[in-house]
């Protein structure tokens, strides 16, 4: 049978949160942003498709990315994701006042690999690197604007702060 | 002077019997005198000796008086405290059974559903049926050539859709869920919101929900049920709160507070606008309207302001200088968190890295 218009295709918010690999509670944030939570808490394809363009859910740890195979090329794990976020971080341009969803950092790394690329994630924020902020929509990340040039360092795996290098030497 | 006496012929000196007389009944006179002083005195002192030991009684009396009323009195100065206890423990009886009642609801409800769907079932092994549901299906690709087709015939085709519409909307009913509704007694669930501080420029706004804290964290490995729906909806009202408040960007941490869930919206140093009790209770009940599936099963969300204090009351055994500092970091850190930054990383996905090691 045919799929029936509005109704074979509808997610509930969970389903939705599963596909676009995004919490409900942070996808709800983004559908209120764009005035779009649905009363029935249900969402079809399209409407999935457009909260992800819109809501600048993005995959970035594709297996063709730079970050990716920058990750992968580091023979100490912690290390590459460091690496490889940081080339993340440069390829998609958050230089201040550029930014994007915190959350397309993990998207597209799993379990493990979300915790580390989080503990990361803190020692940078904590040593001024990176900045988070919220949004209506959510968090936001950037590159410090004074910290550009540290950030690159970390990417081609030049330098790095201490509290970084904590992570893989302990 | 006697002889003198004698010799004018005057009646012979002899002892006075009157004076005797007298002078005895002086002496008898104080003999009862004195007898009738010591009866006195023996009187007064029995009298004396009872006055002290009522007295001594009444001391004593006095005294448990005087501890009563210093009890009492203590009493009176801990009520409020008492009062701030006995809320708290109401409030988390009240959010334990409320979450139960969302719980039983949800499993009656997934069965109506259940039950709807195999009815679809049943209705769909109709060929004819399916015929239409083809054909209804199908009317998007029509639809479009419509407005290219003579106004006879689009009228004629558009008729037609209608009929074929009214043909398979009983299934389409069963299958979208539009049947479902359970016929139990209307219960209200209650979402407690607590804005700190009462008076002043508010800090934060709390939204409790009588959800499962689970929820945050398993909330793929269960269907979307009642309780995703309370806490979802809750979640859009407190983002919608927030913009309606010139906050839009304010932090909204989904939080555990104890085996609830609970919603706070972080408003320190964002000039508010307008009244966060109107404004929060306003998108509240616009998302109660909303809730269509909380209606089919009976259930009605019931908006009640609470004290902060009552969130987090004082604990029982503390003194009196530590009470209040214990209060207001408790409460602190269940408004929000000074450490905004770093809970603004996602929990999706992510496992402790503590565990990890």
């Amino acid at each position: 049978m045919m799929p029936l218009p509005g109704l074979d295709d509808r997610r509930t918010l969970s389903e939705a949160s599963l596909a676009l690999g995004v919490h409900p509670f942070d996808l709800i944030r983004v559908l209120v942003a764009l005035g779009a939570f649905p009363p029935d808490l249900h969402l079809n394809a399209e409407e999935v498709e457009r909260v992800r363009t819109l809501g600048g859910l993005e995959r970035w740890w594709e297996p063709d990315s730079q970050g990716e195979a920058v990750r992968r090329s580091d023979p100490i794990a912690a290390r590459g994701i460091a690496r490889g976020l940081c080339v993340q971080l440069i390829e998609h341009g958050l230089l201040d006042p550029t930014s994007a969803r915190l959350d397309n950092i993990f998207r597209g790394l799993d379990a493990d690999a979300q915790a580390v690329a989080r503990a990361v994630l803190h020692a940078l924020v904590q040593e001024g690197y990176l900045r988070t902020f919220t949004t209506p929509s959510g968090v936001n990340v950037t590159i410090a604007s004074r910290h550009g040039e540290d950030v690159l360092k970390i990417a081609s795996g030049d330098a790095f702060p201490r509290a970084l290098a904590l992570l893989w030497q302990r | 002077m006697s002889d003198d006496s004698t010799r004018d012929g005057l009646a012979p000196e002899m002892e006075s019997p009157a004076l005797l007389d007298a002078l005895t009944g002086i002496a008898a006179w104080r003999e009862r005198a004195e007898q009738e002083a010591s009866d006195a005195i023996n009187e007064l002192r029995a009298e004396e000796a009872r006055l002290n030991a009522s007295i001594g009684d009444l001391k004593r009396r006095l005294v448990l008086v005087e501890e009563r009323r210093a009890q009492t009195e203590a009493k009176l100065n801990q009520l409020d405290d008492e009062e701030l206890l006995r809320s708290h423990q109401a409030l988390l009886s009240a959010l334990s059974h409320d979450q139960a009642l969302l719980v039983a609801r949800s499993g009656a409800i997934a069965s109506l559903r259940a039950a709807a769907k195999q009815r679809a079932e049943v209705l769909l092994r109709d060929d004819e049926l399916q015929g239409h549901l083809r054909e209804f299906a199908s009317f998007a690709e029509v639809e479009v050539t419509l407005k290219s087709l003579p106004p006879g015939y689009r009228k004629a085709i558009l008729a037609h859709h209608d009929n074929v519409r009214r043909t398979v909307e009983p299934v389409l009913r069963e299958l979208r869920g539009d049947t479902v509704a359970l016929t139990a007694p209307h219960a209200p669930v209650a979402l407690i919101a607590s804005v700190e501080p009462s008076v002043g420029p508010p800090q934060a706004l709390v939204l409790l929900t009588p959800v499962s804290a689970d929820l945050q964290t398993a909330w793929d490995q269960q269907p979307q049920d009642l309780c995703a729906s309370v806490a979802y909806r809750v979640m859009a009202a407190a983002a919608e709160i927030a913009a309606r408040l010139g906050a839009a960007d304010a932090p909204i941490q989904a939080r555990p507070y104890g085996r609830f869930l609970a919603f706070q919206i972080w408003l320190r140093d964002r000039p508010v606008k307008g009244d966060v009790k109107e404004i929060a209770t306003a998108a509240l009940q616009r998302a109660k309207e909303q809730a269509r599936d909380l209606a089919a099963a009976q259930v009605e969300l019931f908006v009640l302001w609470l004290p902060a204090a009552v969130l987090s009351p004082p604990e029982d055994d503390e003194d009196d200088s530590s009470v209040d500092e214990d209060t207001e970091d408790e409460a602190l850190r269940m408004i929000a968190s000074e450490n905004v930054r770093d809970d603004r990383l996602p929990d999706f996905l992510i496992a402790d890295p503590d565990t990890e090691a």
